[in-house]
């Protein structure tokens, strides 16, 4: 289990740091992309990434259409999930693709920690 | 009763001009019953005489009225009210006409063109009086009139000339007016007495003889009658009913009873009813025998018609007499006919009362021609007679008297122009008199403070006028302020710079409104909405009239208003504002979350605490930052106008709506935001303006733009036009529906569901720029809407 990386996806390079640095305190391996075309590169190409937490808001792609679009891409076989943060107030489980956790920000530890674990076990 | 009328039309006038109206109606109801008899039932009415004499002095309804009091008290002994209502018309006609044409020649004129033919049409038609008299009573009518009409404009010429009154409610009478009553009063007088005098003969005469008559008839019948009786009675002596048919029988067998005499009635014993002796001869006997009956010892009798004695039915009168009858009979009755006779002595009446009347005709018209010619004459007499002719004669005689005749001509006409004309002033004095009260009241009663005021050679303006209500409102005695200086002394300083901006005076034809705040007495202030006309008044000065409205309630409400439309803009900007708050939020979390853990797992120095620290603090600004800038434009409208940068407002909404835009993937572009012009009005009004105005383009690209695959454009321009400075929004959400386009501004209109839009905003962004003197337009381009608010640019 120890190799099966988190990837974290935000256009704000500082909340992507500070999380990184807090899944490493609670012994969680995470890689950092501030770019959702950067990210959904590298998803594909690592295969020790087991899940995606990724800003629903962002510049160049939004974190729906990255789940989406990164879903599409992966091979069979290879099994992802995905963690929506928004600071957004406004949107619904239903303008989101299925089998997605969505968190507000600002999240709180525990709901992190328990979707990390259970889709890390 | 002149000194009653005198000041009727000043002073406490109604009272004593009611009361002058009742005297006078009383009095001609009086006189209205004690007539003067010319013979055959023809009276002169003395009631008109008084009406008349008041002509010049009263009010034309009051006159009026007291015509119509005194005949209808009159009527009752007529019997018929239309004389009452003629004499009404009369009285009518002449004080109507009385500015314009002489009474005389008013009332000759009435009598032609209407009073006579009344007479003709009500006398004859309606009462059914033989033609010949109805014309009879027609003509003197019309004397009768003639007659009060010069009497009393003699008497009105009396009272003047004793009294000499120099108001306009007593105007001068025209010396053709004097002339012509004279004369007429000179001719009528004798010929009536003279027709009174031999009528009363006349008919004394007739009757006496008739009388004579009708005693020899008495005896004759009274003979045959006797004669006959004892053929019918005999052997008959049961009940008086038996007797009454008896004597039916006997009487109707006495042949020719009263000779040729006249016809016999008789009455028997014990019965009311009179029984014609031999067949009854006219058909209208039996009226005439009851009046007979009832005059002790007999005289003229006539059938009556509306209870109209002697004129009426001259056909059918005659002289009755009663007496004794023989045997069973009680009384007879004789009715000798005098119709012819009657008839005869009218003509004689007809003859005198016709010529009177041409002749009085003939003398109006004389004098109206040469009334000019007469007065010179009149006054040539006058003058001689005082001796002033002597000096004349030293001159030469012939120039002097064309330049005399001139002269006197032109005096006249001018008096005669002055006497009418103050007539008129009389009657559109009380028109003006009524309309200023009402204009009085409203001016004190009207919930608006109304003011004039008059620019003279002064620097200040005198006023005119101004109504208490102004000091009902600021609540100061009335007379706490001299002079104008008030409203300088109580304007509200941040008015003062505004109000004072404006010329104070306003040019010609010019409507100028304003809003400022006055102190109250208890230093609050009240908004006033004060509108001002200035025109040139009559005497070539500048007057301005303005009403002031009292609009504290309208501006509190106003001002709510607008702040609500705030509020739910801000409301409208929640999602994009939760959304820049929840980033901050976020990062603090994260740090304190590291921290704690750092510390719990003992990793962190406390150099990375504090770093960590730092961080928070820059994140509590940048949330702090996003507060701030909706707290300003949350808050009310502190400050007054000022000069502000339009495109650095542009900026500063720009910023505000970023994160909305954002939040909703809307682009917003901003062009030509360098520009330097400057407008005067309250910053946060501007704001609105276009807060509004984006705001809305966000909403129409969102609506329509949200299932589509295109991408939201909004951008806001500005420009220098001229002295305008323009803003231009414009967006790619499909334009305004042309179902709508006329009612966007409207307030409360909305296309969107009660709970997301109020519909004041265009409304409010509309009103807004009309209030700093500009404008907002729209029209519809390819694929979108484009606003443009124009505002004047400050010089």
């Amino acid at each position: 289990m120890q190799r099966r990386k988190v990837l974290l996806v935000d256009d704000d390079l500082e909340i992507a740091n500070e999380m990184k640095e807090l899944l490493e305190f609670i012994g969680v391996t995470a890689v950092v992309e501030n770019s959702a075309l950067e990210a959904r590169k590298r998803v594909i190409e690592d295969q020790d990434i087991a899940c995606v937490v990724t800003d629903f808001r962002m510049a160049e792609l939004d974190g729906a259409k990255l789940v989406s679009e990164v879903r599409q891409a992966l091979p069979e076989g290879r099994d992802v999930r995905f963690i929506i943060l928004t600071g957004m107030v406004n949107i619904s489980q239903e303008t989101l693709p299925t089998d997605v956790l969505l968190l507000a920000k600002p999240f709180k530890l525990e709901e992190m920690t328990q979707g990390l674990g259970s889709i890390l076990g | 009763m002149m000194t009653v009328l005198e000041k009727t039309i000043d002073g406490q006038g109604r009272y004593r001009e009611i009361l002058g109206c009742l005297l006078v109606s009383i009095l001609a109801a009086v006189l209205n019953m004690l007539p003067i008899s010319l013979g055959w039932g023809l009276d002169i009415i003395l009631g008109p005489f008084v009406i008349m004499a008041c002509v010049r002095v009263m009010r034309p309804s009051l006159l009026v009225l007291a015509a119509a009091c005194s005949g209808a008290v009159s009527a009752m002994i007529w019997h018929h009210p239309w004389a009452a209502l003629i004499l009404t018309c009369e009285a009518a006609i002449i004080v109507g006409l009385r500015a314009r044409i002489l009474p005389i020649i008013a009332d000759l004129a009435f009598w032609v063109v209407l009073g006579m033919p009344l007479v003709l049409l009500t006398y004859s038609g309606i009462m059914d009086m033989a033609p010949h008299t109805a014309l009879l009573v027609a003509q003197k009518q019309a004397i009768n009139g003639l007659l009060a009409v010069s009497c009393g404009e003699l008497a009105y010429c009396l009272y003047w000339i004793v009294y000499k009154p120099c108001q306009s409610a007593f105007p001068r009478i025209p010396m053709e007016g004097v002339i012509m009553a004279s004369l007429i009063v000179t001719c009528a007088l004798p010929v009536l007495f003279f027709t009174r005098v031999v009528s009363l003969q006349d008919q004394t005469a007739i009757i006496d003889r008739a009388g004579i008559r009708a005693n020899a008839g008495l005896m004759i019948a009274n003979l045959k009658i006797a004669a006959r009786l004892p053929h019918c009675q005999k052997g008959h002596n049961s009940g008086p009913s038996q007797l009454t048919q008896d004597l039916t029988q006997c009487l109707q067998n006495v042949k020719g009873a009263g000779g040729n005499l006249g016809r016999v009635y008789a009455r028997p014993a014990g019965s009311t009813t009179f029984l014609p002796v031999g067949a009854p001869i006219e058909p209208g006997d039996s009226e005439l025998v009851t009046r007979a009956a009832r005059t002790k010892g007999g005289g003229l009798v006539v059938a009556q018609a509306f209870g109209t004695p002697l004129m009426t039915s001259l056909a059918q009168a005659a002289v009755g007499k009663s007496g004794p009858g023989p045997g069973k009979i009680a009384n007879l009755i004789i009715l000798v006919p005098v119709a012819s006779q009657v008839m005869l002595a009218q003509n004689l009446q007809s003859r005198s009362i016709s010529l009177l009347l041409f002749l009085i005709a003939a003398l109006i018209l004389i004098v109206s021609v040469f009334a000019v010619e007469l007065k010179v004459a009149m006054q040539r007499v006058v003058d001689k007679a005082m001796g002033l002719s002597r000096a004349a004669n030293e001159n030469e005689m012939v120039p002097f008297e064309i330049s005399e005749r001139e002269v006197f001509s032109e005096i006249e006409y001018f008096s005669r122009q002055i006497s009418d004309a103050s007539l008129r002033v009389a009657d559109q004095q009380l028109a003006l008199r009524s309309s200023q009260r009402q204009l009085e009241n409203i001016a004190t009663k009207a919930p608006v403070i109304i003011y004039a005021f008059r620019y003279g050679s002064g620097n200040e303006p005198a006023p005119l006028l101004l109504s208490n209500k102004l000091w009902e409102v600021l609540g100061y005695p009335p007379t706490t302020f001299k002079g104008l200086g008030w409203w300088r002394e109580l304007l509200h300083p941040d008015d003062h710079a505004a109000v004072m901006r404006e010329k104070l005076a306003p040019s010609v034809g010019q409507l100028k409104a304003k809003e400022y705040r006055l102190r109250r007495s208890d230093g609050q202030f009240v908004w006033f909405l004060d509108s001002v006309f200035a025109e040139q008044s009559e005497v070539g000065a500048l007057e301005t009239v303005g009403v002031m409205i009292d609009v504290s309630e309208f501006k509190i409400v106003e001002q709510q208003l607008l702040h609500a439309d705030k509020m739910a803009s801000l409301g409208r900007m929640a999602v994009g504002i939760a959304h820049e708050i929840n980033q901050p939020l976020q990062i603090i979390s994260l740090l304190a979350l590291n921290v704690q853990k750092g510390i719990e797992l003992d990793r962190y120095s406390p150099d990375n605490v504090l770093a960590k620290i730092e961080s928070m603090q820059l994140q509590v600004q940048r949330a702090r930052k996003i507060i701030d800038q909706m707290k300003m434009y949350g808050g009310n409208y502190g400050a007054g106008p000022e000069r502000v940068n339009i495109a650095q407002v542009v900026q500063s909404v720009m910023a505000m709506v970023a994160p909305q835009f954002q939040a909703s993937a809307i682009s917003l572009h901003g062009e030509r935001l360098s520009n330097s012009a400057e407008i005067i009005a309250n910053r946060v009004a501007v704001e609105q303006i276009l807060l509004n105005l984006i705001l809305n383009a966000h909403d129409a690209v969102l609506s329509t733009l949200q299932h589509s695959r295109q991408h939201g454009v909004v951008t806001v321009a500005c420009r220098r036009e001229g002295n305008s400075a323009i803003v231009t929004v414009s967006d790619n959400g499909g334009g305004v529906p042309c179902t709508i386009r006329d009612r966007i501004f409207e307030p409360f209109f909305t296309t969107k569901p009660a709970t997301e839009g109020t519909g004041l905003g265009l409304g409010i962004a509309h009103g807004l720029a009309r209030n700093i003197g500009g404008d907002i337009h729209f029209e519809n381009v390819a694929d979108g809407a484009v606003f443009t608010v124009s505002l004047p640019i400050a010089t």
